[in-house]
């Protein structure tokens, strides 16, 4: 063999053993690294108290920036992990209800997840909030919540009597009685808020609505929230809160505070095909009950 | 005898360009570093993260084990370094208070923590 031959020789072997050390017998041992070099186990701790912190906490900005470069397949079971046993444990709705919303961002679904994210109807117990008698302006049918608007040749709005919000809230002050669709280019949702009250006249008791000004109306999304006052635009009503909304977004409408169970989820949706083009809108009647003396 | 003398000279540059490219240019990436070897910033949201998640599952012993795994020579000490700090650098209350109630829990009590002990429980 020629001098070069070996030379090349002896390069190829002492490359070969000098890799085998470096990358399999001492390879570097890393410092000052981030959490996805964490081994697997301290990974998915990380992201376990990731997710009870973003319960804990609510701060979503953070949350992403903790799971930065992890990675969804590792995130999805440990976050429906923890949701499950945030459940078997008793923990506080909030604390439930954002880590259904991690979990639903990360694409997991269960029904914890759609109970909590607000997705599943919850069968209402008996001690929760029992609607009282009807006002006579909704006829007290059964018929289901349409998840698209009524086809109609025009866009005309189409009234449809719901059944009484559904929730595991003790502690309901506002139902929402009817929901009425339009199909329109820039989808909104407005919100009249009534007060019922019954009177009784010439010994016979009536029930009377009333509009309620001055109520906050929250509506929260996915990366941001929107509040409005009732009775705000006087022109249109006392009783009115309106918002602009986007298609894409799944909006969670709450009352005075926007904690706790929403009185509704809402996911603005293309309109029915013989209705041309353009986006479901809503007019949400919500009535508030006033207390019995 | 100069083959020999090849042969060692090809070996000698073939460990060198191996370290070279094993240690220096193209070194294995392992995930399996543990929280002590984190950069400083993460091993102090790693301490914020296990207060928080105290706060919402109560698991001391877990929350123990959690700091142990920092590898400090007591396992309360990173916690009490960064929350002291913290205090002195004005952090919010939100971060702070529970940072000071798992110190409490875990039986570390220091007078700059005593004023977000003064609130409530945890």
């Amino acid at each position: 063999m020629k001098p070069w031959g070996v030379l090349i020789l002896g390069l190829v072997l002492g490359l070969a053993a000098g890799l085998v050390y470096t990358w399999v017998i001492a390879p570097p041992e890393y410092y000052d690294t981030y959490p996805p070099l964490l081994d697997k186990a301290h990974r998915a701790d990380w992201i376990e108290m990731t997710a009870l912190a973003y319960g804990a906490e609510g701060n979503w900005n953070r949350t992403q920036l903790r799971l930065y470069g992890l990675t969804e397949a590792e995130i999805r079971p440990v976050v429906a992990a923890v949701l499950e046993q945030a459940v078997a444990a008793g923990r506080p709705i909030v604390v439930l209800q954002r880590l259904a919303e991690l979990a639903t961002f990360y694409g997991v679904d269960t029904p914890a997840v759609r109970i909590y994210s607000g997705k599943a109807a919850v069968v209402p117990t008996p001690h929760a909030a029992t609607p009282s008698p009807t006002p006579t302006a909704v006829p007290p049918t059964a018929t289901p919540v349409p998840s698209t608007p009524t086809p109609s040749p025009t866009p005309r709005p189409t009234l449809t009597p719901i059944s009484p919000t559904v929730t595991s809230q003790p502690l309901v002050t506002a139902r929402i009685v009817s929901q009425t669709f339009t199909c329109e280019a820039h989808p909104y949702i407005t919100v009249s808020l009534m007060l019922s009250h019954t009177i009784t006249v010439r010994r016979r008791e009536q029930v009377e609505w009333l509009p309620l000004p001055g109520r906050e109306v929250w509506l929260l999304w996915e990366d941001g929230a929107d509040r409005a006052v009732t009775g705000f635009k006087p022109e249109i009503g006392l009783d009115i809160a309106d918002f602009a909304v986007e298609p894409g977004h799944v909006y969670k409408l709450y009352l005075d505070i926007p904690q706790g169970v929403p009185l509704t989820t809402i996911q603005v949706e293309p309109c029915a095909v013989d209705e041309g083009e353009g986006w479901v809108s809503r007019f949400l009647v919500l009535l508030e009950e006033m207390p019995p003396d | 005898m100069r083959r020999l003398f090849y042969f060692c000279v090809g070996v000698g540059l073939g460990i060198g360009l191996a370290l070279l490219i094993g240690w220096g240019l193209f070194p294995v990436q392992r995930a399996n570093s543990s929280p002590a070897m984190l950069r400083r910033d993460y091993q102090e949201e790693y301490i914020r993260l296990i207060a928080a998640a105290y706060q919402v599952d109560g698991n001391l012993t877990l929350a123990r084990q959690r700091l142990a795994a920092l590898q400090a020579a007591s396992p309360t000490a990173p916690l009490v370094e960064v929350t002291e700090r913290w205090i002195a650098q004005g952090k919010s209350t939100a971060i702070l208070t529970p940072l000071v109630q798992l110190a409490r829990d875990l039986g570390v009590n220091t007078p700059a923590m005593q004023p977000y002990l003064q609130g409530g429980t945890p």
